[in-house]
């Protein structure tokens, strides 16, 4: 081809329309990185592998199976009491709302309505699990995109929960509250309950919510870090199968509280007549990092509304549906004072005794912080589950990994991974 | 050896007590008149007088300025550590280091006695000589960056006979600085541009992907950031008319702080030194949540620490010039014993404290927008550079120069200057194109970003990505430096 | 104020700094290999990628973008240098002199020519850091 001197776009070059330069890199010049299993934005162990062009991203390829626990496996080998202490090790974040969920899933396969007095607590223990949990992502929110701070001011907040969580069940971190049909144990002081209960809601997670927001919210940096990054449209979301904070910041309406209600968010709950808790679904269209750091706020304040609505209104009556302790543990100090305690004990817990589930098959779900988390349960019968499915929602959503982030920038996947709040040993059951 | 070229120009007299400022006439000095100082007007190029000895006095206090700031700064450094750590727990509602020694301020020691027992480690692929050179070509221009600081204004030495030798140090005027140069300024850009090179070799000697791209964000952020820094210098320069930082104090001194008349040029200034040392918002060379640690990520022990200590050594050097050309160096108002014209020893020490404090209170600055803000991205930090700070930069030094063409140089003027340029700025900044910083870029090989027309699969695209399996651990021998 | 000066003792200071500098850096690097541990070790001597054996060199070419920044760079760089000896001797000078206007008016030309360097470049698509 004959040279010309005069070329036909010679200065009037257009900034944003001039082709991408290193489009002509070929395949095999491309940089290949891993990120992660041991990185430190990467929370946990996941490992995504990464072809750079520059800084931007050609492929990201997320990798699991690097806190592979075999928890599905092992809710075979455990009846439906135990397997409440692996289902909490799932999460992490918010382990009580994996116990409520798991309990919720086998109540609806043996066909139990629990009292007034259970579900009003499991609602409230719930909500305080959403709150945990989307204090601790909107804190890494900040924290991936280097605030730490914003992080701190939030993360202070859970030690209050996680004095909750110790008050009502002697465990900080992995309570293993629920039980068949009930609880652990009743309240061991209502009074008390209710004093930490409104100290959190009223004083001091809107006091960390109030800072987070005055830091970040309308931050010039955070918002061009944020807006516009990791886009998921409507259709996207739908056909991806996204749930929870994630699909709702694309405009999915869509909550398993108010589609498929239980607890305390069902009309009727206390069989006479109680109206359902009063919320509000928020839903961002924006779909990006931004959108999802903002419904996840939005959220924590709807649950500290349905908290407030609940604390006050706990009936009473008994904690356990089973009254007659055929089913439930009895209290240690009948174990260690009678006979009969210790026979009840030892008929429950011996590994060749307990009682029979009903045979069938179930599916429960809750609406828990991170989306739909639901247990498929099918029993043959036996005092334990033949087969436990869990429907992890950060494996769902951490499919979109890939397809969010390729084209963006490699500071982008840490903003990315922050706002889909991936819990690893959800990924691995 | 040396020579005296300057023989003829009088060698200042010493200035007798009785001219040593009043409050009140400091006062009409910080007015807007360039009202003259008190005292005999300093000598012109006093700074450049010396006599024929081998050791003259000048060279003589500053070997010793040399000796006492170097420790100073060193001291700094460590507690400028504690004090970070301090003022980030106080932000963050913690308490910070307290176990070591009384408020935990032996912690410094402990962690330099850590530092030093640590394995230094080198890693097999990495280039051998490179990586040992990095550390120390990046420390030493953080520590002789300080050098044309004028500390202490000038003193009035008044002679010496050095024991021993017998070299006899006349009684003369000596400016308290480690080097009295006269291209001032001008060492300072020269210093700074040298300090990428320990951050570049060290990224790239390494042979890790992090280190690397640590190394390449900082070079480029460093580079692209030293253009304002000195856009926003000539704006000062033009105005005080010298680039040796006494003069321009004592400019200040008689005309107004320079942050009062150039406020955009302090706040350029102030950016891009932030920058320049790598302090948040613009840490991309060493973000934690995206590159480890950068380049320093392979680097243990004594050699990280070195690229840690520069780090601060930058913060000193960098607000020390700041306050000796926007804030008035040594200078406060109203207190006599500040003022240029003072030239006592206790002066000279009040001044050195005043300037220390000064530094102090913007490092501390600094460190809370550190614990504040979020980090910008690697390619927004270029764009601010590229395409707001600079063309600003540009347009300062074009309105300057006409300013003080046209002789408009008093304090209320300049500031009017800046003010109608911040106007024009505001109303320019709608017209200008705006790009889109988020976008997603359209890459060969994507499957969820493709080139148009692109046939995607979903096979990785290079071999490296694909071959999954652990290649065989590399040996010195094999890799070699 | 920018009189060249043959009397080099000014920068004497300066090199007993820099000896000063490279004296620490070499002297404590040298003690914590005295002090510290030493042990090798075939794994231990790989670079680190996130605990995973690295994918590939990092000992590659790399994105032609850097490039044309640092020459982009080098151009500014230089012109703003060109900038100092005459912003030092301008602002000397006395205002609204003819001379003045000389020196303003060539000086103005050369900052012409960055701005347009400038903008060429800018639409040249080379500060999108993509």
């Amino acid at each position: 081809m004959p040279y010309t001197l005069k070329p036909t776009k010679a200065f009037d070059v257009d900034n944003e329309s001039t082709e991408y330069l290193s489009t002509h890199v070929t395949a095999e010049d491309r940089w290949v990185m891993n990120f992660g299993p041991q990185h430190p934005a990467t929370h946990t162990t996941l490992r995504l592998v990464l072809e750079l062009d520059g800084e931007r991203i050609a492929r990201c390829t997320p990798h699991i199976g690097y806190l592979h626990s075999g928890f599905e496996k092992l809710g075979e080998h455990l009846d439906y009491n135990q397997y409440v202490t692996i289902v909490s090790r799932m999460n992490y974040l918010s382990p009580i709302a994996n116990d409520i969920c798991w309990h919720h899933a086998v109540e609806t396969l043996f066909d139990v309505e629990i009292t007034p007095r259970c579900k009003v607590l499991r609602t409230i223990m719930a909500e305080i699990a959403r709150c945990q949990d989307h204090l601790l992502c909107t804190g890494a929110a900040a924290l991936d995109l280097g605030a730490f701070t914003g992080f701190l001011y939030v993360f202070n907040v859970r030690e209050k929960i996680y004095d909750i969580c110790d008050f009502i069940s002697g465990q900080r971190f992995h309570p293993d509250w629920t039980r068949v049909g009930g609880a652990m144990m009743d309240l061991p002081d209502e009074a008390m309950f209710k004093k930490l209960v409104k100290a959190l809601v009223n004083e001091e997670i809107p006091r960390a919510v109030d800072d987070l927001e005055k830091l970040v919210m309308r931050n010039r940096i955070f918002l061009d870090r944020t807006v516009g990054i990791g886009e998921i449209t409507e259709e996207e979301a739908i056909a991806w199968s996204l749930s929870g904070p994630i699909a709702r910041a694309s405009g999915v309406r869509q909550d398993l509280r108010k589609t498929e209600p239980y607890l305390c968010y069902a009309d009727n709950w206390d069989g006479q007549g109680a109206e359902a808790v009063k919320f509000k679904t928020p839903i961002a269209t924006e779909g990006d990092v931004y959108a999802r750091f903002r419904v996840r706020l939005e959220e924590i304040k709807q649950s500290l509304e349905i908290i407030k609505q609940l604390i006050d209104e706990i009936p009473g009556g008994p904690i356990n549906v089973f009254s007659d302790s055929k089913m439930t543990i009895p209290p240690k100090s009948e174990v260690y004072g009678s006979i009969e305690g210790l026979i009840q004990h030892f008929e429950l817990v011996m590994t060749n005794r307990g009682w029979d589930a009903p045979v069938g098959e179930a599916y429960g779900a809750n609406e828990t912080a991170n989306g739909e988390l639901g247990y498929f349960i099918v029993a043959d019968g036996g005092p334990r589950p033949w087969r436990v499915k869990t429907r992890p929602p950060s494996f769902i959503n951490y499919q979109m990994m890939a397809k969010i982030t390729e084209g963006h920038m490699l500071a982008d996947i840490v903003a990315t991974l922050g706002s889909l709040n991936v819990v690893a040993a959800e990924l691995d059951r | 050896m040396l020579t005296s070229t300057h023989s003829s120009i009088a060698r200042p007299c010493c200035i007798p007590r009785s001219h040593i400022p009043t409050p009140r006439a400091v006062l009409s000095g910080l007015g807007g008149s360039p009202a003259p100082l008190i005292g005999p007007p300093l000598p012109q190029n006093a700074h450049l007088a010396y006599d024929a000895s081998p050791m003259n006095s000048q060279l003589f206090i500053s070997i010793h300025i040399i000796l006492i700031v170097i420790h100073v700064i060193l001291i700094t450094v460590a507690y400028l550590i504690y004090l970070e750590r301090k003022i980030s727990a106080y932000i963050q509602d913690r308490v910070g280091p307290n176990r070591v020694g009384p408020l935990g301020l032996l912690q410094p020691l402990a962690d330099g006695i850590k530092f030093m027992i640590k394995e230094d480690y080198q890693p097999h692929g990495a280039d051998k000589y490179l990586f040992s050179l990095a550390p120390i070509a990046i420390i030493i221009p953080a520590l002789i960056g300080w050098a044309v600081i004028p500390w202490g204004g000038y003193w009035d030495f008044p002679g010496f006979t050095v024991p021993l030798v017998g070299w006899v140090l006349e009684p003369s005027r000596v400016l308290i600085a480690a080097a009295n140069v006269n291209i001032g300024i001008i060492y300072l850009l020269a210093v700074a541009s040298l300090g990428v090179y320990g951050v570049t070799l060290g990224g790239w000697a390494s042979n890790n992907k992090y280190s690397f791209f640590g190394a390449l964000r900082a070079s480029a952020g460093m580079i692209s950031y030293e253009i304002p820094l000195g856009l926003s210098l000539l704006a000062i320069l033009l105005v005080a008319g010298t680039v040796h930082p006494q003069s321009i104090i004592e400019s200040q001194v008689a005309g107004g702080w320079y942050i009062i008349s150039q406020p955009i040029a302090a706040l350029l200034f102030f950016v891009c030194i932030l920058a320049e040392a790598n302090r948040a918002p613009f840490d991309n060379a060493e973000a934690e949540q995206e590159l480890v640690g950068g380049y320093h990520t392979e680097y243990s022990s004594m050699r990280f620490a070195l690229f840690f200590m520069a780090e601060y050594s930058h913060m000193v050097t960098s607000s020390a010039f700041l306050i000796v050309l926007f804030f008035g160096g040594y200078h406060l108002p109203f207190i006599g014993l500040t003022h240029p014209a003072a030239t006592g020893l206790l002066a000279v020490g009040a001044k050195f404290f005043v300037l220390y404090f000064k530094v102090l209170l913007v490092i501390s600055f600094m460190m809370v927008i550190r614990w504040t803000v979020p980090r910008i991205r690697w390619d927004q930090v270029m764009k601010l550079a590229w395409n707001n700070l600079i063309p600003a930069g540009i347009a300062l030094l074009i309105i300057t120069s006409v300013w003080v063409y046209l002789g408009w140089t008093a304090w209320w003027q300049l500031l009017g200057m800046n003010a109608l340029l911040t106007v024009l700025i505001i109303a320019l900044m709608p017209l200008l194109p705006r790009s889109q910083t988020n976008r997603k870029a359209q890459l060969a090989g994507s499957r969820f970003s493709p080139l148009p027309g692109e046939q995607v699969s979903t096979a990785p695209t290079s071999s490296a990505a694909r071959d999954d399996q652990a290649p065989a651990v590399p040996s010195r021998e094999t890799v070699g430096a | 104020m920018l009189l060249a000066v043959s009397d080099l003792s000014v920068y004497v200071p300066i090199g007993i700094l820099v000896l000063m500098a490279v004296g620490f850096a070499v002297a404590n690097i040298a003690l914590t290999l005295i002090i510290g541990p030493s042990r090798e070790g075939a794994v231990k001597g790989q670079a680190y990628e996130s605990g995973m054996n690295p994918l590939m060199s990092a000992r590659k070419r790399f994105n032609v973008r850097f490039y044309i920044l640092a020459m982009i760079f080098l151009l500014f760089d230089v012109e703003v240098i060109f900038l100092y000896p005459w912003a030092a001797t301008f602002g000397q000078m006395s205002p609204q002199t003819p001379e003045g206007a000389v020196f303003l008016g060539r000086i103005m030309f050369f900052l012409f020519t960055t701005v347009v360097a400038f903008i060429y470049a800018y639409r040249k698509g080379v500060f999108r850091f993509d």
